[in-house]
């Protein structure tokens, strides 16, 4: 089951359950849902399946547009809405699919993203909301030093 | 009594870039923040700027620039009841090539939910539509003045989603016959104030028969439940045709606009094709007027609409005579050439000069600014007195 709780005034700890019992597909479980996943990463374009590696991006896109939400929403709410382009680079997929002759180690490199932001705001007044916003999110945050993230806002009225 | 028009009439054909405080009001009256009477003021005031500059210029015929409309066709959700309006980001759900949608998204670097599109949830219930924008024509100009409103056949098309329509009909056909009466209504209560010119859109007739069965989901909401393009002309006709029957072309003429597209100022992702597909869909709606696009390579050779004795014989052809979409003003020789090419097949008084498309289709995306936009009308006016001079 999963446990959420503070252990002391600067930590607190997320954990759940993953099971895997077939070989291919892991269950993760927390106390409130319960999801499968079938493989850490798919090439197939018509896999209609979650990967780990669709969680793990979509999990950042997430954070990264509720982290401006939310400090938006605590500051001037000068946004209407948020539409992000996700781009992430994966370096090195042939190591992941055990081509010969590469080794290099497989991994998320880089995130381009096109936020484009609903507001009457300017666009140097968006980029300090985003700049602020990413200060304490904590996906940005855990990734920033991993994965090279570029951004550009464009406004939309 | 109609209004007699001299030859080489000029107008634009409907849409003017809106300033950022209309843009700022749009969104603020949707979201509650602004009053109406407030943005409807805002609206008159912009209008009547825009019927002085074209007055000025010196257009013959006079449009509204469809300042207070979000698109050229969603606008009508907040017009007639039983429409919702929607971001394409809702109706994505619904449409079955995510992928080519979101390479358009990309190619216009432009996000689903600024894309509008007037969904049918329910029974269509009429509200003026364009009346507004009639009376305020009529207010500030003494002019012939035109009326844009979108096609029955763009309506019917983009407004059916079957998942969310069918709380309304049973059935697109259905639909379809709603939105005839509708426009009905609108075109009499248009005729009750005095219109010269009511033009509908239809540009979604090239998207039928210009993608070889992939149809952008951009232009033309889902297209869902699509058949093949004979019986999409079919269809098309039999909306299109009762609708400008309907126009008394004792009082206003009759006419039906097509382009293939007006969202891009990339020349190279637009439709091409010449109008030769459509021709039997032209001869056959009792459209008086046709107002096509001729001023770029992809419309195809003006002989192949007007080698038609049909369309030569019996129509008013609204030239499009410069691309709304370059900043740059077309001169007047190559105006006049494009004129006097259509002249070979049609004389001189069935030929009224306009741009291609709107300048503003779309709201938030205008494809060119006012000031280039002047020096266009400066183009079209200097080529059509040139014309008058030399045909007197």
């Amino acid at each position: 089951m999963e446990k959420r709780y503070l252990n002391s005034a600067n930590n607190y700890d997320i954990e759940f359950r993953a099971i895997s019992t077939d070989g291919k597909k892991v269950k993760i479980r927390t106390d409130k849902v319960s999801y499968s996943v079938d493989e850490e990463m798919s090439f197939d374009i018509a896999n209609d399946v979650l990967t780990s590696v669709d969680h793990f991006t979509g999990g950042i896109a997430s954070g990264m547009i509720s982290a401006i939400n939310r400090y938006d929403q605590k500051h001037d709410g000068i946004i209407d809405q948020i539409e992000g382009k996700f781009t992430f680079h994966l370096s090195n997929p042939l190591t992941y699919l055990d081509v010969r002759g590469y080794d290099e180690t497989p991994h998320v490199s880089a995130l381009d993203l096109q936020l484009y932001l609903v507001s009457f705001n300017e666009a140097d007044e968006l980029e300090q909301v985003y700049q602020e916003a990413m200060k304490n999110s904590i996906v940005y945050q855990t990734i920033k030093d991993t994965i090279k993230i570029e951004h550009k806002i464009k406004v939309v009225l | 009594m109609a209004t007699s028009f001299s030859p080489f009439t000029t107008s634009i054909i409907g849409s003017w870039p809106r300033t950022k405080e209309i843009l700022i009001a749009q969104r603020k009256l949707r979201k509650g923040q602004m009053e109406q009477s407030d943005f409807d003021d805002l609206i008159e005031r912009e209008t009547a700027r825009i019927i002085k500059i074209q007055d000025d210029l010196g257009l013959d015929v006079i449009v509204s620039g469809e300042l207070s409309r979000d698109n050229y066709s969603s606008f009508v959700a907040d017009r007639i009841g039983g429409v919702s309006m929607m971001s394409m980001d809702d109706i994505v759900d619904y449409i079955d090539d995510k992928k080519a949608f979101e390479d358009i998204l990309s190619i216009l670097d432009v996000p689903a939910i600024s894309i509008t599109n007037a969904i049918c949830t329910g029974k269509l219930e009429y509200h003026p539509i364009a009346v507004n924008e009639l009376k305020l024509l009529k207010k500030y100009t003494d002019k012939p003045v035109k009326i844009t409103l979108p096609g029955p056949y763009l309506l019917t098309r983009s407004m059916w989603i079957p998942k969310l329509s069918k709380q309304g009909y049973a059935s697109k056909e259905e639909l379809g016959k709603d939105v005839v009466k509708i426009l009905e209504q609108e075109i009499d209560n248009l005729q009750k104030l005095g219109v010269d010119i009511i033009q509908f859109d239809e540009p979604v007739l090239t998207e039928v028969v210009f993608t070889e069965g992939k149809p952008r989901s951009f232009m033309c909401a889902a297209l869902s439940e699509r058949k093949d393009p004979t019986e999409e002309l079919e269809f098309a006709k039999s909306l299109i045709k009762p609708v400008l029957e309907h126009i008394d072309r004792s009082k206003s003429i009759a006419s039906m606009q097509v382009c293939r597209g007006n969202w891009s100022n990339d020349e190279s992702i637009l439709l091409t094709g010449p109008y030769t597909p459509l021709l039997d869909l032209f001869e056959n709606v009792s459209a008086e007027m046709l107002t096509l696009e001729f001023s770029t390579p992809r419309a195809g050779e003006i002989s192949s609409l007007l080698g038609d004795e049909k369309i030569s014989k019996d129509h008013i052809i609204g030239l499009g005579v410069e691309n709304p979409r370059l900043h740059e003003a077309e001169s007047t020789d190559f105006i006049v050439g494009k004129a006097k090419e259509a002249l070979k097949y049609i004389p001189k008084e069935r030929l009224f000069l306009n741009p291609d498309c709107g300048f503003a289709t779309f709201s938030n995306r205008p494809v060119n600014k006012e000031e280039f936009i002047i020096n266009k009308i400066k183009s079209l006016v200097d080529a059509s007195h040139q014309l008058q001079a030399e045909y007197k």
